[in-house]
């Protein structure tokens, strides 16, 4: 049945149609099968949702979300990948709404979720009603958080995503951009590069010629310093 | 009806619901249920809590070695399950007992300790 089914037939009933009843299906990604398994007979037996997939991997995911374009994605954070899963799903499942849970609700690791493209989160305190109730509310468009992550949302609107662009956007980066970037960040030379890779000094160049340009960045000592910051930060950006 | 006083250690709240999910709804034991009599995330007094509750089972999430070792010695006649650091397995309560961690299995290892008491 369709979302307007649903509606018209909660209006033939003569009743009134939540928002949450409009999300008839999810799907988890986790690598843990028990987390999966049990999360999927809770929240078909407590919420409105019906779980129509699970996947342990990403091709899995993807597979199962080209076949069901599910309402709502329930991401573990702790699947590999970190944050660029997010990206990764949301290629193939541009109206889900992808919710990752288990997040450790501090500023840094929330707004790196946020900007990776979530649409709500669960922190890692939350108890099976706690994730029952935000994955409701999620849905309906709505996050409950505390203050001070709503303050770090607000500056990083106000600052213009400053942040945001400060960070590597792996995404934008091409495979060998992204491989290349990671033999930078060790300090391997051009020359040294394209040894590695097999490829020509030329060719080398030229990736990082736009490796530069896709980060923003003027020299490749720039790009060594952020991704040390990085990874400082204990933010899994590329799930290295 | 028997209870089987049960003590999370290192256990997230999350993981506790389903515990407590596979224990009230997959269970079917007639004169046995598990209790959840506490959690505990704070390992510093986990020797001496433990002694002053008696718990029949121990249920550890992502814990220590040296954690497990404590409780072992503090709580001599509970059972202990511990849950591993990637949540693949569940080991006890026997030294060799290991399987995989499922739904299934949590609730059969759970089911067999209800029966045994």
């Amino acid at each position: 049945m369709s979302a307007i089914d649903t509606i018209n037939a909660g209006l033939a009933a003569g009743c009134v149609v939540s928002d949450t009843q409009l999300f008839k299906n999810a799907l988890i990604v986790s690598e843990v099968r028990f987390l999966r398994d049990s999360l999927v007979a809770i929240l078909q037996g407590e919420t409105s949702l019906g779980v129509c997939a699970q996947a342990a991997t990403l091709e899995e995911a993807v597979v199962s979300a080209k076949a069901s374009q599910p309402a709502v994605v329930l991401l573990d954070v702790a699947f590999p990948g970190g944050t660029k899963t997010v990206a990764q799903l949301r290629c193939t499942l541009l109206q889900s709404k992808i919710i990752a849970f288990g997040i450790r609700e501090t500023e840094e690791h929330v707004l790196a979720w946020a900007e990776a493209g979530i649409a709500g989160y669960v922190p890692n305190t939350a108890s099976v009603e706690d994730l029952i109730s935000l994955v409701e509310q999620i849905s309906r468009g709505e996050q409950s958080c505390p203050s001070r992550i709503a303050g770090s949302l607000l500056r990083r609107i106000a600052s213009g995503g400053r942040r945001a662009t400060l960070q590597p956007e792996s995404t934008a980066l091409t495979r060998r951009e992204s491989e290349i970037m990671r033999l930078v960040t060790a300090g391997y030379s051009n020359k040294d590069i394209a040894r590695q890779l097999r490829i020509s000094l030329g060719t080398t160049k030229s990736h990082v010629h736009n490796l530069l340009g896709k980060l923003s960045l003027r020299r490749r000592t720039d790009v060594m310093a952020r991704m040390h910051g990085v990874r400082h930060e204990g933010i899994d950006f590329d799930g290295s | 009806m028997r209870e089987l006083r049960t003590v999370l250690v290192m256990v997230s709240p999350l993981l506790t619901g389903l515990i407590q999910y596979v224990a009230e709804s997959r269970i079917r034991q007639p004169h046995a249920r598990l209790s959840i009599i506490a959690e505990i995330s704070d390992l510093e007094h986990l020797p001496r809590e433990l002694r002053e509750m008696k718990p029949d089972l121990v249920i550890f999430g992502p814990a220590s070695d040296a954690a497990q070792r404590a409780a072992a010695s503090a709580a001599a006649r509970a059972r202990v399950l511990t849950l591993s650091e990637n949540l693949s397995s569940v080991l006890g309560p026997g030294p060799d007992d290991v399987d995989s961690l499922t739904l299934d299995t949590l609730t059969k290892r759970l089911s067999d300790i209800l029966q045994e008491t």
